[in-house]
């Protein structure tokens, strides 16, 4: 039986940070609860398990990040980028600062314009602050590999806001 | 050159930051989630039934309409009479076990996970799951794989199959138990009917010598047995209060059992003064038997972590007393850390 006090305990401690991922990874809210909520669903059943291992935040990363991709090939999304997708409704006055820049909307604009692989790499390296090597440990992928997609992320994200830089 | 990849590198890392800072706390995604556990776990098991009653109906439908009785088939075996012994398992077959049921699959038949959180796209072969594993991939959707698999009807520590969809060439059968549903999918019915038709409660001891279940508790050590010689049995089992669920079981040749206790007897005394076994409601036990009893067995104490209690002794976990504990197929969390070789496939 899983150990259900400690599974909401973390997922209160923790859920939030993995939303925050998934919103990277979908660019929307409502796609990124959805991820979460079933990455979510998919672990109560092990979280014994799960909770017994030394980073069991990682794994369910591992997780948000597969789901997201398979959601992906699933429905086979081709998300176009728009003009305007930053949301400042709920962010803080230095978030806020920042959303505001039409650089930076352009910029998010282009992450999404990355193909899946590609933004799941940009957002490990850039959102959550991972190495190439947790990176590829993540996605299941050689080091190189997850070094060729962030740079190749970045290459796209160049190409996109070429002369703005 | 540089100063443009500084730029970028560092705008990003604040446009994704700031994206994210003001995402609104989700307050109910513990309660979220559970809510869909047990929508999918409830979709499940009737996607299982409404295949079998298609099954039934499909037969009943050939026989009204008088399906031509002369045209050459396929008879599906009739099940075992007996389950005594091991004449119940098929030639090319061996005998699983897991909660207290046991049932036959094909020799060649790996290990893996069926269950939907993660099948590979590209998974072909068939394979036994035993739930409660760690799976190195997850969150992977699309349909199902072949193999068998263990689907808890209980309310509680469902292991994840969920949303299943199957091959479109599978054969699917499945069996219920008081507590557990046993769920076939393979390629060929006769095959299906085969494996369906193994499927039974262990009464007693399992074909490789273990009970279905003990009573076990992680707070008091088993009566054990003097060692008097004799193939070992390797029983895992799951530990619920004063309960325990056989997960496992596999009859080591006589030439592995000999190795087995000559890991056991290497193995380093670890029993320092006055030290409880663990009180904990739940864990996972190895309890290692013969025909005589329960020789030895793994578990934690509180104060020592993971032990083997062998011999009249408490000894520390080895390598080598891992080797033999923990049967192929194994997955999970290395007891304190200690870094050993699992069997690989028989």
């Amino acid at each position: 039986m899983p150990r259900t006090e400690d599974f909401d305990a973390f997922v209160a401690t923790r859920g939030h940070a993995l939303v925050r991922l998934a919103l990277v990874l979908t660019g929307g809210l409502p796609d990124a609860e959805d991820v979460v909520q079933d990455v979510l669903a998919k672990a109560l059943p092990r979280w014994r398990k799960i909770s017994a291992m030394a980073d069991p935040e990682a794994y369910l990363r591992r997780m948000v990040v597969n789901t997201h991709i398979s959601s992906w090939r699933r429905f086979r999304r081709h998300e176009t980028p728009v003009e305007a997708v930053l949301s400042s409704e709920n962010a803080t006055d230095s978030a806020d600062t920042v959303l505001n820049s039409d650089e930076n909307r352009r910029l998010w604009s282009a992450v999404l314009s990355l193909t899946p692989t590609q933004r799941v790499a940009v957002a490990l390296r850039f959102h959550e602050g991972l190495s190439y090597a947790e990176i590829a440990d993540l996605t299941g992928t050689r080091e190189a590999t997850a070094r060729s997609h962030v740079f190749r992320g970045l290459e796209r994200l160049r190409s996109v806001l070429k002369g703005e830089l | 050159m540089t100063e443009q990849h500084d730029d970028l590198e560092t705008r990003l890392a604040a446009v994704l930051r700031a994206q994210t800072a003001g995402t609104p706390r989700s307050t109910d995604l513990a309660a979220a989630a559970r809510r869909l556990n047990g929508t999918r776990r409830r979709n499940l098991l009737l996607t299982v039934a409404t295949m079998a009653a298609v099954v039934v109906a499909i037969t009943t439908t050939i026989v009204l309409v008088g399906g031509n009785p002369d045209r050459p088939s396929s008879p599906s075996p009739a099940p075992p009479a007996s389950f005594d012994g091991t004449d119940w398992i098929p030639d090319g077959f061996r005998a699983e076990s897991y909660d207290g049921i046991e049932i036959a699959v094909p020799e060649d038949w790996r290990y893996g996970d069926l269950s939907q959180w993660c099948v590979p796209e590209d998974h072909e072969a068939p394979v036994f799951d035993r739930p409660g594993g760690i799976s190195t991939l997850v969150g992977c959707i699309g349909p199902g794989g072949y193999g068998v698999q263990f689907l808890q009807t209980g309310e509680t520590d469902l292991e994840g199959a969920a949303d299943r969809e199957f091959p479109d060439d599978a054969a699917v059968r499945s069996r219920s138990f008081d507590h557990l549903r046993v769920l076939v999918v393979v390629r060929g019915e006769t095959l299906a009917d085969q494996i369906i038709g193994t499927a039974h409660e262990i009464v007693g001891l399992d074909t490789a010598g273990c009970a279905g279940s003990e009573q076990l508790s992680l707070a008091r050590t088993p009566d054990l047995t003097p060692d008097e010689g004799g193939p070992i049995s390797v029983c895992r089992y799951d530990v619920h209060s004063n309960r325990a669920s056989l997960v496992q079981s596999e009859l080591l040749s006589p030439s592995d059992s000999e190795s087995a206790r000559a890991a056991l007897d290497a193995a380093p005394e670890a029993r320092p003064a006055r030290c409880s076994a663990e009180n904990g409601a739940q864990g996972e036990v190895v309890l290692l038997r013969t025909a005589e009893g329960p020789l030895a067995w793994v578990h934690t104490f509180s104060c020592l972590g993971t032990v083997v209690e062998w011999d009249g002794t408490v000894r520390k976990l080895t390598p080598d007393v891992l080797h033999w504990a923990y049967s192929p197929g194994w997955s999970g969390v290395v007891p304190d850390g200690v870094n050993f070789r699992l069997r690989t496939f028989r």
